[in-house]
């Protein structure tokens, strides 16, 4: 061991999504947090690409939000050859908020109760009214934009901006909703429309996954984390995490870690949480071996790695005869589509889906997009998508099944020698009838908002933004990896409070969840600690 | 040039006029400096590179330029086919260096600057008055 250092009460590993709320709601409480962080600050002025005239091009370099295309430093490689979808992820302050499109919504009251309701997968071991006040404090930590009154959820707190604008394009497809009677809301977005919290509404500039430049959209390195630390949370970047010991009595020692350097460091904790993503998160537990866990840490009922969950993505594209000006506005308009979301049993599926309406890709994103030929009628293909498209990303409940899984790939490792992951993953049969039926209502509101022209793609591949399931939530310890408080069944000092604690993916964007329960986590650490 | 031979340089300027060919306002890839925007890309990029050099080199063996235009068309289309891996990049690129100049992004109705620090003006929109008909519908989500 290079460098040995002293103890903390709590240490943190990844400051992305979870990570963030969960040190500062600590730090607000008086308790010593420090954070380990495998990437590094960004600087939105000068890191993030949008004021360049080559913007574009950096989704295929530094913002490719795969890492085996980013292939930085600060990445570690996945070997995904074994599935249909690719996991995708940053790795910054901030994590994976850095690069997201800030789709906020809750999950719903049933995907907390699919067992009882439709007789799949399990119970959550929490409800969504018990993570409610959770709920509502991130929102006003990360500042929400929205219109509450949505038939799809249980009343909320008033939001803390306006709406995303509709704009033309927003218009246009929002008309096809209204003409088939089907349901249609504002989905919550974690960018500000107006001013926030000291952060500017958005300006409308488009290309959110390229970083906000402005900080108007809410990545935690922006919201959460210049709080905690004003606090005393203390945040180190580059540390790299190998593996977490354990002491005689098999609880939670340290945290061995490589800095950027190169160095190796130990740093003890009395309390470990891992918030690294549902496949980083798992990487670390498996590669954490001993005498004790063999099998990996906290892993007695086998399930570390298992139950991966992505959420499938169906494209589905329509094309207008009019210039929509879909350049303008965050990329994604932020309507949801909540019509499928619940179990109807004339379906030949269980659960649901929803839509997220996409505005037009930019120039490059358009003419690369597969549908525009070189030669003589390049142009003309061009001219007729460039600027008049609606895109909905028809979003599917993964159930969980313990064969989607992450393991740890004998052959590969990141740059410093930590073994990488590797995803294995298959698509159910219900998700794959689901996405079908999903295609065809998507494309009956394109015709119904007057599409000349509808595209689509079944099943996208680069769409793994959402990684759960793999350190399941539950009370059984046979059957699960943390209890309801993220706490590992095995080992009372370590818990879990990103995706992976996931007992269902329902078929939203996970974050606001992730966070919710990051800090009702955070309350039962402070507790804990009085 | 940083990396292309001359001959290469010349075979890529035709190539990428047949890939994007000028219309109108529109300029051709060489008229805006594309050919220079892949030698300085392939230039950070040994595989890359690699694969430019060694593409191009096999087509000028064809004696690409000495051809009339639809037997370079026909060429380009055949190796499209035989070396997709090559032709996918030297679309990639081309495009990369075309699309995001701003004589080009003027040019299909764009301001020409990028996205910040100006951003855009967006409407609000008129159908927000639509959702009292989705409100007047009622709960749809499920009460466990």
């Amino acid at each position: 061991m290079d460098i040995v250092n002293n103890k903390v009460d709590v240490l943190v590993i990844g400051a992305g999504a979870s990570g963030a709320a969960f040190s500062w709601k600590l730090a607000n409480s008086g308790i010593k947090v420090m954070c380990l962080e495998q990437g590094d600050w960004l600087d939105p002025l000068t890191d993030y690409s949008t004021s360049n005239s080559d913007w574009e091009i950096h989704r295929q370099t530094d913002f490719n939000p795969n890492p085996n295309f980013r292939s930085m430093k600060v990445d570690y490689p996945i070997n995904d050859t074994e599935s249909p979808i690719a996991p995708l992820m940053y790795n910054a302050v901030g994590g994976s908020t850095i690069h997201w499109s800030a789709h906020f919504p809750r999950l719903k009251p049933s995907d907390f109760r699919v067992k009882t309701l439709d007789h799949v997968a399990d119970d959550w071991p929490i409800s969504y009214f018990e993570l409610e006040p959770y709920f509502d404090l991130n929102d006003k930590m990360m500042g929400v934009a929205g219109i509450i009154g949505d038939p799809a959820y249980p009343p909320k707190s008033p939001r803390q901006t306006p709406p995303v604008g509709l704009g033309k394009l927003g218009d246009k497809i929002t008309h096809g909703f209204d003409k088939l009677g089907w349901h249609w809301w504002p989905s919550d977005s974690a960018i500000n429309t107006v001013d926030y919290d000291g952060r500017p509404g958005c300006n409308n500039c488009g290309p959110c996954d390229l970083g906000c430049s402005i900080k108007a959209k809410s990545s935690t390195d922006v919201t959460y984390w210049p709080k905690a630390i004003k606090l005393g949370a203390r945040l180190v970047t580059n540390a790299r995490v190998r593996e977490i010991t354990v002491d005689r009595y098999g609880k939670a020692k340290s945290a061995i870690y490589y800095d950027s350097d190169g160095n190796i460091q130990e740093q003890y904790a009395s309390t470990i949480v891992l918030a690294a993503n549902g496949i980083g998160t798992p990487r670390i537990l498996l590669n954490s071996t001993s005498t004790k866990f063999p099998e990996g840490l906290a892993n007695s009922s086998g399930l570390v790695g298992k139950n991966l969950m992505f959420h499938p993505y169906s494209i589905v594209t329509g094309i207008f005869d009019e210039d929509l000006e879909g350049h303008k506005g965050p990329t994604p308009l932020n309507i949801i589509c909540s019509e499928f979301y619940e179990t109807d049993h004339s379906r030949d599926f269980v659960r649901g889906y929803a839509y997220q309406v996409v505005r037009s890709s930019a120039p490059l994103a358009t003419a690369l997009s597969g549908h525009v030929p070189w030669g003589e009628k390049h142009h003309e293909a061009f001219k007729k998508r460039f600027n008049r498209t609606i895109t909905f990303a028809v979003i599917g409940e993964d159930l969980p099944e313990t064969h989607n899984k992450v393991t740890i790939d004998p052959n590969l490792s990141d740059s410093f020698g930590i073994p990488s992951p590797k995803i294995e993953y298959r698509l159910s049969d219900n998700s794959r009838k689901m996405l079908g039926h999903g295609v065809k209502t998507a494309t009956q509101v394109m015709k119904a908002a007057g599409a000349t022209e509808v595209t689509h793609d079944p099943l996208k591949r680069e769409a793994g933004w959402h990684l759960m399931g793999t350190t399941k939530m539950g009370a059984d310890p046979k059957d699960s990896v943390v209890n309801k408080y993220g706490q590992t069944h095995d080992v009372d000092n370590l818990f879990v409070i990103d995706g992976s604690i996931f007992v269902t993916a329902g078929a939203v964007n996970p974050t606001s969840t992730i966070q919710a329960l990051a800090l009702h986590v955070a309350d039962h650490v402070i507790s804990k600690s009085k | 040039m940083r990396t292309l031979s001359k001959s290469n340089s010349d075979t890529l300027t035709v190539i990428v006029d047949l890939l994007i060919p000028k219309k109108g306002s529109l300029p051709s890839p060489s008229d805006i400096n594309v050919v220079e925007h892949i030698d300085d890309t392939i230039s950070d990029a040994p595989q890359l590179m690699r694969l430019f050099v060694e593409g191009l080199r096999d087509i000028n063996d064809k004696d690409f330029l000495s051809l009339q235009e639809k037997e370079q068309i026909d060429l380009l289309q055949k190796y499209e086919c035989s070396n997709s891996l090559f032709f996918a990049e030297l679309i990639r690129h081309t495009y990369n260096g075309y699309y995001t100049n701003p004589i080009v992004v003027r040019a299909i109705g764009m301001t020409g600057h990028p996205p910040q620090p100006k951003g855009y003006n967006l409407e609000q929109g008129n159908n927000f008055k639509l959702l009292e008909k989705v409100r007047e519908r009622g709960q749809i989500w499920r009460n466990p």
